[in-house]
């Protein structure tokens, strides 16, 4: 390092001086417990060695001394404050707690006694791209770079953060620098190597110029091992630069590897300029769907752009293919037409004349020719149940709950193990609102098929979405686990499994159940932060290995993390549940269930409600999360002092959505409502 | 429907199929594992609506170097909803997924394990995609159940793109397309005609 005078606090004699690198050997290499002992030694003479204290403060928190470690590392660094050792041990410390901002304050000072130090760069670089400080970033692999040209990832690391702030045109000037100055040729089938291709390709196009991102991946064409990419980017790239003919047969190409991948169809609509022209497109696909005769996206697409007679046609032919064959999908396929009525009426016309033709078969016993031969060529006994099946499926779907049960109890009659039926006939009593009973029919479903773990899951979201909470959760545990606290809702917490939380998050909130609601949204929250976390390990993973594409995709995705369904929906009821809590406090809500009754009555009342509090609090013991989990219940969350904050936790994430700031408004309001004013509860 | 290769914002909605279909799971940052170190293998199918995943297949290449050093993939998870299910989807989905560990990383063979009393399962690979069963793995799941463990050689797949060049004849889609209603062999479609295709099953 420099020949910086060593500051007098700082000095070790020779022997301790080599066991403090011993120590820093030995904590890069994890041998923590022989780190601890020499870190010792040297202490022993030195007791006030602020590098010494910070290191082994630093091994004890990967020693479960988390405690007793920080204090170690703040002594270390008020003994030595300018030890660039001891602001990069800080630093560390705090990247573990995820205090980032107060990490990379600590690197900065560390980079200000050693403004050389590599590995202190690379932290720092890690932590600004997990904050999102992409000049910081830029600037710090900059420095790395211009110390060390010679290791790819460094090229390749400048070049992605040029790429996050879509420079493209230094990206690309950084690979090609690389690129020029590479002595080694790359192996033929290195996969980093072919990922860095098409990274660079990947950038020219991002700049705009697709005329030369064509040109540069005819070059690398056969280098590249992802022959899918390089065909999808062709295709792409000729269909931009209107050289429609080629872009055709190109995406071509691609449905001949994938004939169900709707973007190669749209790429070749396209292509040859039918898109706005039914019966070119029409066309297109009577010839694509006799090629491809497994494609389901060739017949479906169709039944999207035809209107009317072609439409009926279309949609007969292709509903009879899923009833004829037996499959029990037919219903989501069609599904997305529902939105349009006079298809809805056409698919409900053919599917009817279908049946009716089918009974006459069934009646007949011979085939009848009355609808002409198509409806009846390929029609079996089965064909009758999927029929019937379908047919309860849509009327379920468009409001018609009676017919829906008359046809679903048609295909239970026909077929008493058929699971799907159960589970149709579920739907159709959720749909007519009892609840109870569509728990107990999916539950029926389920009994037929206890292997199956989807239709597990479904019978305990039915008895949830019911406010059967033990019986969801013993069906549930059935897929479990359960070597831990908690039966099944555990290991589910562990498994990230959001469905199940926060469906039993709002059924606790529907039960009133304030605190065990609170605590099923906070653990959502909790996922989602983990997933926000976790993309640290891969700032570095991804670049080592090449992945840079992926990279970028990671990190824009992470940028909208807390936008998706399955955040805003936990903070909505999160929030929800905290402004009826600061609504109507605890104590007004038991003054109201006990208003206008008697005195006598009032006790018995409170008794019962304790009773019953108790012996339901007993049984959500039973449910820790795990064992370190010190409150169950949520008790802890319920008795905030100070809802409208708690609330604000959830809402910061989602302030700058346009859709959410209604519930900010909501937040606002009552922070700026004088104290004994009651506001209107919105949930 | 729509069937393709699987992203980053596909993980959560995987790892959602996963949960709702499999005893065997895993967590988010394990998928991002394999999105970072095979963005190539893995497939999703999703509904029409292009967002929610209804079936996915998760692959890799293996890591623990075979001791002859020969590459072979595996297949760490696959399933489809069960309201998407019997539709050709699984299908699909591991043709792809196989494609993709030849092509980009070489795998010679691609394996998987598969649980004795899953007929669904071991009617796709062994009758559909054409897997050997080369060991029966004793207790292998969590809960004791023996598994199959299935292979599949990867060098004898069809070069697609090579039989395209030699075998496709992009004029007759054009010319349909221009000329609206001629067929393979040229002729016009009729209306009868067009009425009268039958599906194959
Ligand atoms: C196994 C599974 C992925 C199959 O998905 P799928 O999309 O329905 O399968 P496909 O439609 O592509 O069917 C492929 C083949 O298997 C057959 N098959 C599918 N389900 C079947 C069943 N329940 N019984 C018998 N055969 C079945 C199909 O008929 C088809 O055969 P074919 O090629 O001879 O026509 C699906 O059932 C599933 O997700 N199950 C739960 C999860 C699971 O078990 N995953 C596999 C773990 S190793």
């Amino acid at each position: 390092m420099s020949a910086r005078q060593v500051p007098k606090q700082r000095y070790l004699a020779p022997k301790e001086a080599a066991s403090f690198r011993q120590v820093l050997k030995l904590y890069e290499t994890h041998q923590y417990k022989k780190a601890l002992k020499v870190a010792d030694t040297i202490l022993k003479k030195y007791p006030e060695h602020g590098e010494t204290l910070a290191m082994k403060g630093l091994i004890m928190t990967f020693t479960d001394q988390r405690a007793e470690g920080h204090e170690l590392i703040k002594l270390g660094l008020r003994n030595d404050i300018s030890s660039f050792i001891c602001w990069h041990v800080y630093g560390l410390f705090n990247r573990t707690e995820k205090n980032y901002e107060e990490a990379a304050k600590c690197y900065q000072h560390a980079l200000k006694y050693d403004p050389e130090n590599g590995n202190i760069l690379r932290d720092l670089a890690l932590l600004q791209v997990q904050m999102r400080n992409l000049d910081g970033f830029i600037s710090s692999r900059k420095q790395i770079l211009s110390q060390r040209p010679e290791i790819r990832q460094n090229w390749t690391a400048l070049a992605i953060g040029y790429a996050l702030v879509k420079d493209y045109a230094l990206a690309e000037s950084i690979l090609q620098k690389y690129e020029d100055a590479m002595i080694e040729a790359a192996k033929p089938d290195d996969i980093e190597h072919s990922e860095l291709l098409l990274f660079k390709n990947w950038i020219i196009h991002q700049s705009g110029d697709v005329k030369r991102a064509l040109e540069d991946l005819e070059k690398i064409a056969d280098v590249v091992l992802d022959k899918l990419c390089v065909l999808e980017y062709r295709a792409l790239y000729l269909l931009e630069l209107g050289r429609s003919e080629e872009a055709a047969r190109a995406y071509r190409k691609l449905i001949n590897r994938n004939p169900d991948c709707k973007a190669y169809f749209e790429g070749l609509e396209k292509a040859l300029k039918v898109t706005d022209d039914v019966p070119k497109r029409k066309a297109l696909y009577a010839a694509l769907a006799k090629q491809y005769k497994r494609s389901n996206v060739a017949k479906w697409n169709p039944l999207v752009f035809l209107t009317g007679q072609e439409f009926k046609e279309a949609v007969s032919e292709y509903l009879s293919g899923f009833l004829a064959r037996g499959v029990p999908s037919a219903f989501v396929n069609l599904k997305p037409l529902y939105t349009d009525d006079s298809k809805v009426q056409a698919i409900e016309e053919f599917a009817l004349k279908y049946l009716s033709t089918l009974t006459g078969v069934a009646s007949n016993g011979s085939s009848s020719t009355s609808n002409g031969a198509k409806d009846t060529a390929e029609a079996t006994p089965t064909t009758y149940l999927w029929t019937v099946f379908y047919l309860a499926q849509h009327y379920s779907k468009i409001g018609k709950q009676d017919v829906a049960m008359e046809y679903v109890e048609k295909a239970i009659a026909h077929t008493p193990t058929l699971v799907e039926a159960y589970m149709v006939k579920a739907k159709i009593l959720k749909r007519s609102g009892d609840l109870q009973a569509a728990a107990d029919t999916m539950n029926q479903a389920r009994e037929i098929d206890l292997q199956d773990r989807f239709v597990n899951s479904k019978a305990g979201k039915y008895y949830m979405r019911a406010n059967k909470n033990d019986e969801a959760v013993s069906t549930i545990s059935l897929f479990t686990k359960n070597d831990g606290a908690g039966k099944g809702v555990g290991d589910l917490h562990e498994m990230q499994c959001i469905w199940f939380v926060t469906e039993q998050g709002e059924m606790f909130a529907r039960q009133d159940k304030i605190g065990m609601a609170l605590k099923r949204f906070h653990s959502v929250k909790k996922i989602v932060d983990d997933w926000w976390t976790d993309q640290f390990d891969f700032h570095q993973y991804a670049t080592r290995q090449g992945t840079a594409r992926t990279y970028i995709d990671l990190i824009r995705w992470e940028d909208s993390l807390y936008s998706q369904p399955f955040y805003t929906r936990a903070a909505e009821d999160a929030i929800k549940t905290y402004l009826s809590l600061h609504d109507t406090p605890k104590s007004a809500r038991v003054a109201a269930e006990l208003a206008g009754l008697s005195e006598e009555e009032r006790k018995r009342v409170m008794k019962k409600l304790k009773r019953d509090r108790a012996k339901e609090n007993k049984k959500l013991e039973a449910e820790k999360l795990s064992e370190k989990d010190d409150d169950p219940l949520g008790k802890n969350l319920e008795n905030t002092t100070k809802p409208l904050e708690d609330a604000m936790v959830f809402y910061k994430p989602i302030k700058d959505l346009e859709a959410w700031k209604w519930l900010g408004e909501e937040i606002e309001k009552r922070k700026n409502a004088p104290v004994e004013a009651k506001t209107e509860a919105t949930a | 429907m729509d069937i393709r290769q699987a992203t980053i914002a596909d993980i959560t909605g995987m790892q959602n199929a996963n949960l709702m279909n499999l005893p065997e799971n895993y967590v988010f940052r394990y998928y991002l594992y394999h999105a970072t170190t095979w963005p190539q293998a893995s497939f999703v199918a999703t509904d029409a609506s292009g967002t929610k995943i209804v079936g996915y297949v998760l692959a890799k290449l293996e890591e623990e170097e075979q001791k002859d050093g020969v590459p072979h993939g595996h297949v760490t998870s696959l399933s489809v909803m069960r309201t998407y299910r019997r539709m050709g989807l699984a299908g699909k989905l591991m043709e792809l997924a196989l494609r993709s560990l030849y092509e980009c990383y070489g795998a010679k063979f691609v394996s998987l394990h598969v649980r004795k009393s899953n007929r669904a399962a071991l009617h796709l690979y062994r009758d559909t995609l054409k897997f050997d069963v080369k060991e029966i793995s004793k207790a292998y799941y969590g809960d004791g159940e023996d598994a199959y463990a299935m292979q599949k050689d990867l060098e004898t797949l069809d070069d697609l793109d090579a039989l395209f060049e030699a075998t496709s004849d992009d004029d007759f889609l054009i010319e349909a397309v221009q000329n609206l209603n001629l067929t393979e062999s040229g002729k016009l479609v009729t209306e009868t005609e067009s009425e009268a295709k039958t599906e194959t099953a």
